[in-house]
């Protein structure tokens, strides 16, 4: 039987090292210290 | 979050996009922008998420719908038509499954009777009409970026429009209407906090750039599998509109003698999970509609509804029946290959067979 990708998991997603450059920008830029509202 | 907004606006090329905690929340936000009155109607469909309707409800106005095309699940000009009334404020058109509504006649009634059109794009990213990117063709357009979309950012949503008024409003409204920058500012009506974190707004930022190949590659595997299944009898593959290009969220196969149960299960032992039905049932056969569970025991906003627009009588939704009857939902991703998709072709010939008896 063929294992198919799947979008429930990472095997179907196209998420990598890019989504988590951006998530550490936005971490060391301080902005999730800054109140919005 | 501010770059992932513009850059969205850029690659849809509309003038403002909003970000916000979910596709319900983009939905909600343009209801608050179209601002009805109490009993106010919005005409949409019941094959849909409840994501989109309670919002309506919410706003205190009563979606009335309308009924479905059963070859594509759609609401079409047709269908809406004679559900447009007096208290009609908006018409959503849900691009189910990423498959864009015959839209061309929709704006023509929408037009005529000067309504604005909503569409309801969050499974349609990357979707097109006439060259126009679905959720950019109406007066406001709503996306979602949920776990299972075709790029996500955990959850997340997007409300989109050319119109600096409405933007404005549906800005303020994912921001508990409060006026940010404003001289005097204050909470200028009922609003809520639906704002995209962040953590989000980064996720996304990265995810935007990988769009157009994903849904490429999803289109290109889904029109493989529509030319391998043509001939597999008692099974249609999903049916476009003049001038649509449908982005495949999911791949909904139309099982046409009325055993979408029996083909799901035979597709089960060989790897293939499927969803007969899609929602099971129409969305006004749910309780909060069908029991008008909403505001403690008022049935607010139902209390202010004309009898017709919240008559669900079966006789009135033949096409909403036929099509759940009909829809065998098969998942879909960019990550299929060609050989995937050929074993998902073989898997569907020899389950339509199993489920036939043969």
């Amino acid at each position: 039987m063929t294992k198919l990708p799947s979008d429930q998991d990472a095997s179907g997603r196209t998420l990598g090292q890019e989504e988590l450059d951006a998530l550490a920008a936005v971490i060391r830029s301080g902005t999730l210290f800054s109140v919005k509202g | 979050m501010k770059t992932f907004e513009r850059e969205f606006a850029s690659w849809l090329g509309v003038k403002h996009a909003i970000a916000c905690s979910s596709g319900s929340a983009a939905i909600h936000a343009a209801i608050s922008a179209i601002d009805p009155e109490p009993g106010d109607e919005i005409v949409t469909t019941a094959i849909t998420d409840m994501g989109a309707l309670t919002p309506i409800l919410y706003q205190g106005a009563i979606p009335v719908f309308a009924d479905v095309d059963p070859r594509t699940c759609n609401v079409t000009a047709d269908t809406i038509r004679p559900c447009l009334s007096e208290r009609t404020r908006a018409i959503i058109i849900t691009h189910l499954f990423g498959n864009p509504c015959d839209t061309g006649p929709i704006l023509a009634l929408a037009a005529e009777r000067g309504l604005p059109v909503i569409e309801d794009a969050a499974q349609a990213l990357g979707a097109r009409w006439r060259n126009r990117r679905a959720g950019a063709i109406g007066r406001i357009g709503c996306f979602s970026l949920q776990q299972g979309k075709h790029i996500t950012a955990g959850e997340g949503g997007v409300v989109v429009t050319d119109d600096d008024q409405l933007a404005r409003r549906m800005f303020l409204f994912v921001n508990k209407a409060w006026g940010y920058g404003d001289k005097t500012p204050d909470h200028y009506f009922l609003a809520l906090n639906c704002r995209m974190s962040e953590l989000q707004g980064a996720v996304a930022v990265a995810q935007l750039p990988k769009l157009d190949d994903i849904v490429r590659r999803r289109i290109e595997m889904a029109v493989s599998l529509t030319e391998q299944i043509r001939d597999v009898p008692g099974v249609l593959p999903p049916l476009c509109a003049a001038d649509a290009v449908h982005s495949y969220w999911r791949y909904c196969l139309r099982v046409t003698d009325g055993n979408a149960v029996g083909l799901a299960k035979a597709l089960e032992p060989m790897g293939i999970a499927s969803a007969p039905r899609y929602i099971r049932k129409p969305a006004f056969q749910c309780e909060v509609f069908a029991a008008r569970r909403t505001f403690g025991k008022s049935q607010f906003p139902f209390t202010l509804a004309r009898p017709e627009a919240v008559d669900y009588s079966p006789a009135r939704f033949p096409g909403t029946f036929a099509a759940l009857d009909a829809a065998l939902v098969l998942p879909w991703n960019e990550r299929y290959t060609a050989e995937h998709v050929c074993y998902i072709a073989q898997a569907i010939r020899e389950a339509a067979r199993c489920a036939q008896g043969n």
